[in-house]
């Protein structure tokens, strides 16, 4: 008498409820995923730049010596690299300085542009150096 | 008010539910956590690679800088080991006053900047010596020598600096240093520096001038430097053919590997050997032209 029954909300969760709970679960789980996914696409990515750099460096090397300016100058060649740990392929294309970028030793200098490209892979590195060939 | 809460079936099927989320979720972190662990490795034996091909590519480049003509230039001990000789900072300096202390077997020399040079490096200077060994003086000839740095000594603001010098080698000559050997006034003073490289097992050592060798480069599986005759092409070794031992370009081909064995990797491909390898190789062009190699 005079003692009011309340009602109980006690009994576990609603469907709705644990609908909404697996539907952020789920999200959560999907951008955790992605994140560590992505990272991991991104790891060996550096790798290969690594391994392109360098082999941009070698193909620099090399043409330092034994070429004329005009051979610098004329060069178009391409071909595959597999020294470094991957498959690489390389192009070289000579050129002739702008003449506002030198305005001494023009005549010793060659514009030179390297891309080094994986085999099958999208992404390649490509640079443009200046090389000096010294008059003998 | 009637609370019925949950009962033992409820329970447990909550329990096995959870079970198998928190095992799916384990799993997944442990492939996550493994693949972290290799990239991580992989991408340790990749920059140990490039750090150390790049070591080596400086080395090359910087063979005889600093220093006159045909006095330095690189030295072939074997497959696994190398020397570059250079003047690493490009000091040059001159020679003042010069005291001989034949008890400790110095040479000490007042120049500019004891700063300048290396500590426990080398300079090479021009010395007045008896004409050989055993022979002693009045008549006494120009000779370069290359001695080891003992002590940098500054000067302060009033003084100038000193270095003291290793005079052993004119003891084994049996010179008298007081009276057979002098530093012509005005005598030109090199920082002479070498840096080699030695491989043994799968570590790289280097040991900069008179300096401890200490471990360079960890996890290397292959280094194999290549010198390259403008006659004879490329060889292991420097080249007797004429002009002997020139060297104009340089090979570098360096294997790093990941440091710890993956026996899934080792199971897949036996030939492996559990690693996970990194193969670099370049080309290093001589800058200088004037090097004695040896």
């Amino acid at each position: 008498m005079g003692v009011r029954e309340r009602k109980s909300h006690s009994g576990g969760f609603n469907l709705m409820e644990v609908l909404i709970a697996l539907i952020v679960l789920g999200v959560i789980s999907v951008i955790y995923l992605q994140m560590s996914r992505y990272s991991q696409k991104n790891t060996g990515k550096s790798i290969d730049w690594q391994s392109e750099s360098v082999l941009i460096e070698k193909t620099i090397e090399n043409l330092r010596t034994g070429h004329t300016t005009a051979q610098l100058r004329a060069l178009d060649s391409s071909w595959c690299d597999s020294t470094n740990s991957s498959t690489d392929s390389v192009t070289a294309v000579g050129g002739i300085p702008d003449p506002s970028f030198c305005t001494i030793y023009c005549d010793s200098l060659a514009k030179i542009s390297i891309t080094a490209k994986r085999r099958n892979f999208a992404d390649s590195i490509s640079i443009v150096t200046y090389l000096f060939v010294e008059t003998p | 008010m009637i609370r019925r809460g949950i009962s033992l079936v409820e329970i447990l099927i909550s329990l096995v539910i959870l079970g198998v989320v928190v095992g799916i979720a384990m799993v997944e972190f442990q492939y996550q956590n493994r693949n972290w662990q290799t990239e991580s490795e992989r991408a340790a034996a990749s920059m140990m690679a490039k750090g150390t091909l790049d070591a080596l590519t400086l080395g090359v480049r910087s063979t005889g800088g600093g220093l006159p003509d045909s006095s330095a230039g690189i030295r072939v001990w074997g497959p696994n080991e190398v020397t570059f000789v250079m003047n690493k900072t490009g000091w040059v300096d001159t020679a003042f006053v010069y005291t001989f202390n034949p008890a400790k077997a110095s040479l000490g020399i007042s120049i500019d900047s004891a700063a300048k040079f290396e500590n426990l490096g080398y300079v090479r200077l021009g010395l007045n010596v008896p004409a050989g060994k055993g022979i002693h003086g009045p008549a006494l000839y120009p000779k370069t020598f290359v001695l080891g740095i003992k002590r940098r000594l500054s000067g302060g603001t009033c003084t100038r600096d000193s270095l003291v010098l290793d005079a052993t080698p004119f003891l084994d000559s049996s010179w008298n240093l007081a009276g057979d050997i002098q530093v012509p006034a005005g005598q030109l003073v090199y920082g002479y520096d070498s840096i080699t490289y030695r491989k043994s097992q799968d570590t790289l050592y280097v040991r900069q001038d008179l300096d401890s060798e200490l471990v360079f480069a960890v996890g290397v599986d292959a280094l194999h430097i290549q010198y390259h005759h403008p006659v004879a092409g490329w060889l292991d070794s420097l080249s007797i053919s004429a002009p002997a031992k020139s060297v104009d370009k340089v090979q570098i081909r360096m294997v790093t590997r990941t440091l710890s064995v993956d026996n899934k990797l080792l199971a897949q491909n036996p030939m492996s050997r559990g690693y996970y390898f990194c193969a670099l190789e370049t080309d290093v062009s001589v800058r200088n032209s004037n090097l004695v190699n040896r």
